[in-house]
């Protein structure tokens, strides 16, 4: 079936077609490869306002069902979670700005210190709030992998991980296309042995994050229809999602990166400007900084 | 009749004192066995469930109780979690080792609508068709692939899919005729996940 012969006549919104949602039903499931992912990300591009979570609460209440059924569910053993406990805090309480993503003044209050909502009762996390809650994750990261590298928090630090990782490309940002930021500077590197990956930037134009976020988009060549020619201005080519991040104030941070598929073979980068949270598919209005192989290479 | 628990996820978004404590006490049991059942071995569970719970803390302020239960938010981030770290690694769903731990005396409280929403979904569940229930069943509680079904029941791995997909749907279908509170899936305010 057509999506024309499913229109809505109510709303003249498309239905959209049974791949959709058979898609959505297989990452519910099962999760999806590379691949699928790529394909739902296009179909839910193209049928935004379809919930694309809502086969995922479905999984969701069903596995809740069932271990609440399932009188041989294990229990978590005290020491293990007296450990997450004390991981998830240590996590949440080391609110280092420069580890987060966020670029801007630290505030030394983090943790369970209330806040005030920056979008009013159940709205946008605040300013400390995700600062505290970038730097968990970067905590998280290192306290469940305790033999990794310490992720790096400055320039120093960046450039001995760079020295340690002989696999990742390295490049400085340059204006982008589109709003070019003629002040930022700073480079992107990524590791695709390891898939890690970190932004160092320093002056670029702060946002708010209520209203709108960066985002880091990856053009991977081993995604590219031909990889012997990319074309990231093509249609058919989908950069990877890097990840959203904020920038507050003058200052210069080490931002990670958050690759959403495995990056083979990137050989562009780009951040934009989205809305908060956002998008699968960048419409690139804005695009600040780029990040390629200098031509001579 | 128990008084129902103010919802905790959001006064994990508002930060307050404790309420992250609350959270993994009323929650650690759950995510600690969806964990169990998807992770090779009790250190890589730790190591999600501590994951698990920094991305709720994380992403609690987009908890919508219109929208979803406060276990089913916990269990849709939990779920999405191990099953991007079973595919980036590609490892496959391990047998429960047993337990060398004495269980976490947390006494397993404010588990209300925990027991609500199971309760719904279990009756929507059995109205499924068989084939339905046993391919749900293995891919969400047991967390096996639908190659690992399909070897397992003999089922062609396109019939797994398929079984799996209408399952779900048909869940839901039955879910919001029985009144239970999910949002429209097709609508206005749609759109991708945070």
């Amino acid at each position: 079936m057509t999506d024309a012969a499913r229109q809505n006549e109510g709303d003249r919104l498309p239905m959209p077609p049974d791949e959709m949602f058979d898609l959505l039903a297989d990452r519910a499931a099962f999760g999806l490869d590379n691949d699928e992912a790529t394909q739902l990300d296009a179909l839910i591009d193209r049928h935004g306002w379809v919930r694309e979570d809502c086969l995922d609460e479905v999984a969701a209440l069903l596995a809740v069902s069932f271990e609440e059924a399932d009188a041989a569910s294990e229990e978590m053993p005290a020491d293990v979670a007296e450990r997450i406990r004390a991981g998830v805090h240590a996590a949440i309480d080391a609110g280092d700005p420069g580890v987060l993503g966020r670029i801007g003044p630290a505030d030394p209050t983090t943790g369970d210190a209330p806040i005030a909502p920056a979008g009013g009762g159940g709205g946008v996390m605040g300013w400390l709030g995700w600062v505290a809650a970038a730097a968990a994750i970067a905590v998280a990261v290192m306290v469940a992998n305790p033999t990794e590298t310490v992720r790096p928090q400055n320039r120093a630090q960046l450039v001995a991980w760079i020295d340690q990782h002989p696999t990742a490309v390295q490049w400085d940002w340059a204006p982008g296309l589109v709003d070019p930021d003629e002040d930022a500077t700073g480079l992107v590197t990524f590791d695709p042995e390891t898939q890690e990956g970190y932004m160092l930037i320093k002056g670029l134009e702060p946002n708010d994050p209520r209203f709108q976020q960066y985002q880091l988009w990856i053009w991977d060549q081993e995604r590219e229809p031909d990889p012997a020619n990319p074309a990231p201005l093509a249609e058919n080519v989908h950069p990877v999602d890097g990840g959203v991040f904020d920038v507050n104030g003058e200052g210069e941070a080490v931002i990670p990166i958050d690759a959403k598929l495995i990056v083979g073979k990137p050989y562009l980068f780009a951040i934009t400007v989205e809305r908060p949270g956002g998008v699968a598919k960048s419409g690139k209005e804005h695009v600040p900084l780029i990040a390629a192989p200098p031509s001579d290479a | 009749m128990v008084d129902t628990p103010e919802p905790i996820l959001e006064r994990v978004a508002r930060q307050e004192p404790g309420a992250v404590d609350e959270m993994m006490a009323r929650f650690g049991g759950l995510v600690w066995s969806l964990a169990r059942r998807t992770c090779s071995d009790p250190t890589e569970a730790e190591d999600a469930v501590q994951e698990i719970f920094v991305e709720i803390w994380r992403t609690a302020h987009r908890f919508d109780s219109s929208i979803a239960g406060e276990a089913t938010f916990v269990a849709m981030i939990a779920r999405r979690r191990l099953i991007d770290r079973t595919r980036r690694k590609t490892r496959r769903p391990q047998s429960v080792a047993l337990q060398e731990s004495a269980p976490d005396p947390t006494p397993p409280d404010d588990r209300t609508e925990v027991r609500e929403q199971a309760g719904v979904a279990s009756v929507a569940f059995e109205k499924l068709r068989p084939e339905q229930q046993q391919v749900l069943r293995l891919a969400i509680h047991h967390g096996r692939s639908h190659e690992q079904i399909a070897a397992t029941t003999g089922m062609p791995l396109g019939t797994v899919k398929t079984h799996a997909r209408r399952g779900l749907i048909k869940l839901r279908q039955l879910l919001e005729a029985d009144g239970f509170e999910m949002p429209q899936t097709v609508g206005t305010t749609g759109g991708r996940n945070p």
